[in-house]
Parts: C-alpha cells; sequence; structure tokens
C-alpha cells in the first residue's frame, strides 16, 4: 500500500472511531511529511483515546515508511492546510461542554458540519432548513418527558450563529452556560 | 561534553543571534540543526549507536542505500527517536514527532524554497527547537 493510501485508510479509520472530529491532510513532499489537520482543537489538545489512537497510527506508519512522516497538526501548528488532498469532515455533534436552559432552540451549523446525526431519544428535530444538501439551520426540541441537559446531548460549542437568527424566539445566546 | 552536544549550544546561540539580526531564515536553519545535532550527540554517546549501526537498524530490503543517504537519513533519526520515545512516553513522544517534522519541513522551505520566512515563523521555530530538546534531554538524556 502506498503512503498516500495508507494515510487515507488511517483517516477512515479515525473518523469512524472519532467521528465528532474533521480531518484535512495535506502532504508535503519537499519534507515527504504527510500533515493530518484535526478539529476542533481541543478534541485534538485533550482526548486521551484520540492521543493513544495518534500514536498506534505514526507507529505503524513509520515501520512501513521509515523515510516518511505523519504529523498530526491543529490551531497551534506553523502550518495550516491549504491544499488539501482528502478531508472527512465531523459527521456527529457530540463532547458537550455547554449547557442549554430553553427547552427550544435554532442553531445554524458551522461548516465543520455536513452531516447532522441525532439519534439521541430524548431531542427531537422540530425543523430543517437544507441548502445544496447540507442542513445550514435546525430547530430541535427536548421532548417534555425528558429531564436530560443539553450538556450530555450536544456540543454547539463550534456553532456560528448568524446575526439575523440570533434574535429568534427561544433562541439566546445568554442562555447557553459554559460548563465548569 | 562532546563535540556535537556543543554544535548543538552553538546552534542554538546562533539561531537566537540570526533572529535578533532580522535574519530569519538562517535562524531557522540553526534551530533545526540545534536539534538534529542533539538527537546525534544522544545516539552516539548514551545509546552507544554508531552511524553505520544506524543504517544497519533500517529494514532496507526495499530502499537502495543511495536513497537513504539522499533523502532519508534526517528522516530515519528522526523516526529513530520517535520509536524510542514511543517506548519511554507517548506524549512526549506525539509531541516530539509532530514539532520535528514541523521543523523539518519549515527548515526545507527556509533554505530551498522561493517563499519568503518571516519573524513569526523564526520565533516558532526557537521556540519548537527548544521544546525538541527539552524532551530529549529529560526523557531519554538525563535518565
Amino acid at each position: 500500500m502506498k503512503s498516500k493510501q495508507y494515510i487515507i485508510s488511517a483517516i477512515d479509520n479515525m473518523s469512524d472511531v472519532f467521528p465528532q472530529s474533521t480531518y484535512s491532510y495535506e502532504f508535503y513532499s519537499s519534507s515527504n511529511t504527510h500533515f493530518i489537520d484535526v478539529q476542533p482543537f481541543e478534541f485534538y489538545l485533550e482526548n486521551n483515546d484520540f492521543q493513544m489512537f495518534q500514536s498506534s497510527i505514526i507507529l505503524e506508519f513509520i515501520e512501513k515508511f521509515p523515510l516518511e512522516s505523519v504529523c498530526f497538526i491543529s490551531d497551534d501548528s506553523i502550518f495550516k492546510i491549504k491544499e488539501p488532498i482528502y478531508v472527512k469532515k465531523a459527521s456527529i455533534i457530540s463532547d458537550c461542554n455547554l449547557t442549554l436552559e430553553s427547552e427550544l432552540f435554532e442553531i445554524a451549523l458551522s461548516e465543520n458540519y455536513v452531516d447532522l446525526t441525532l439519534d439521541y431519544s430524548d431531542i427531537e428535530i422540530l425543523n430543517s432548513k437544507a441548502v445544496n444538501n447540507r442542513i445550514e439551520q435546525i430547530t430541535l426540541s427536548k421532548k417534555p418527558s425528558s429531564h436530560s441537559n443539553f450538556l450530555n446531548l450536544i456540543d454547539i460549542s463550534n456553532f456560528s450563529v448568524p446575526a439575523e437568527h440570533q434574535n429568534v424566539k427561544n433562541f439566546d445566546p445568554n442562555d447557553l452556560n459554559m460548563a465548569a | 561534553m562532546s563535540f556535537l552536544n556543543s554544535k548543538s549550544t552553538l546552534s542554538e546561540k546562533a539561531a537566537n543571534y540570526l533572529h535578533s539580526s532580522h535574519l530569519y531564515a538562517p535562524s531557522i536553519h540553526c534551530s533545526y540543526y540545534r536539534c538534529y545535532q542533539k538527537m546525534l550527540h544522544i545516539a552516539y554517546t548514551k545509546l552507544g549507536e554508531t552511524e553505520n549501526q544506524l543504517i544497519k537498524k533500517k529494514n532496507l530490503s526495499n530502499l537502495s542505500k543511495k536513497k537513504y543517504e539522499k533523502e532519508g537519513s534526517h528522516q530515519f533519526l528522526i523516526n529513530y527517536f520517535v520509536k524510542l520515545l514511543m517506548k519511554i512516553d507517548k506524549n512526549s513522544a506525539i509531541k516530539f514527532n509532530t514539532k520535528m517534522n514541523e521543523l523539518r519541513t519549515i527548515r526545507i522551505k527556509a533554505d530551498y524554497q522561493e517563499i519568503e520566512i518571516n519573524e513569526s515563523e523564526s520565533n516558532s521555530s526557537i521556540q519548537r527547537a527548544t521544546e525538541i530538546t527539552d524532551i530529549l534531554t529529560t526523557q531519554i538524556e538525563n535518565k
């Protein structure tokens, strides 16, 4: 297997295990280095399971390709991925670090999320707006019987909320409280 | 102190001097060689390796020695230390792998490519070189 194919396969495997992250891959031929940008930065920096997964990929890769390297980067890198040859976008929302107190809210999804998967039993989708097959806006609700907190269900820390949506009834960024 | 370790220290001083003189591309060159000389010093003195032993350890079955000498001796040494650090401390190994390969790539840009190198890149390279040599010193050299 060629090194680029190996990297793409590794990214697919990573995405299966950690679908909440977006991976962008660029190869620098001058240094034979395969750069993989991982977003969001907090996940790249703090997720221990990802660190372990990353170490196994690095080890296996340099055993197979001893004159090349694979380098996982994020926001703190000197390099920015400019011309990715492969991108695997985040497919679910997770890793909550925010609370939402209102029962109903409306969000606009960031560019990172092309596919919103919600299979939580106590959340329902009231309506959504899609442009070019990408969900851009969605209204969610907790079911009346639910006592759960959005804290444990959805990460909206990466969502950008366009100005025209910021005054939508029942969506108020002030309703969001950072979790400890 | 070994000659290579002394050279690594001199490269650090040269990188800082060149940076403060606004000579950013050559400063990056020195930051990189500060790390490379440190790796060679540790490999030869602490780990008892010789250059020939390092080459023999590599699986050259499908890679010609010529290709190794032309393209891969630096990368091979970096990967040698990544594997070594993985056995000692995985987080340090990951950090070393990322920062060393970033530094190696920007050194190639600084030395050979038709692009401008700015102050920020030079400064980041000095910081990375310090982090890299700190990992090598604390995790291997001083143990």
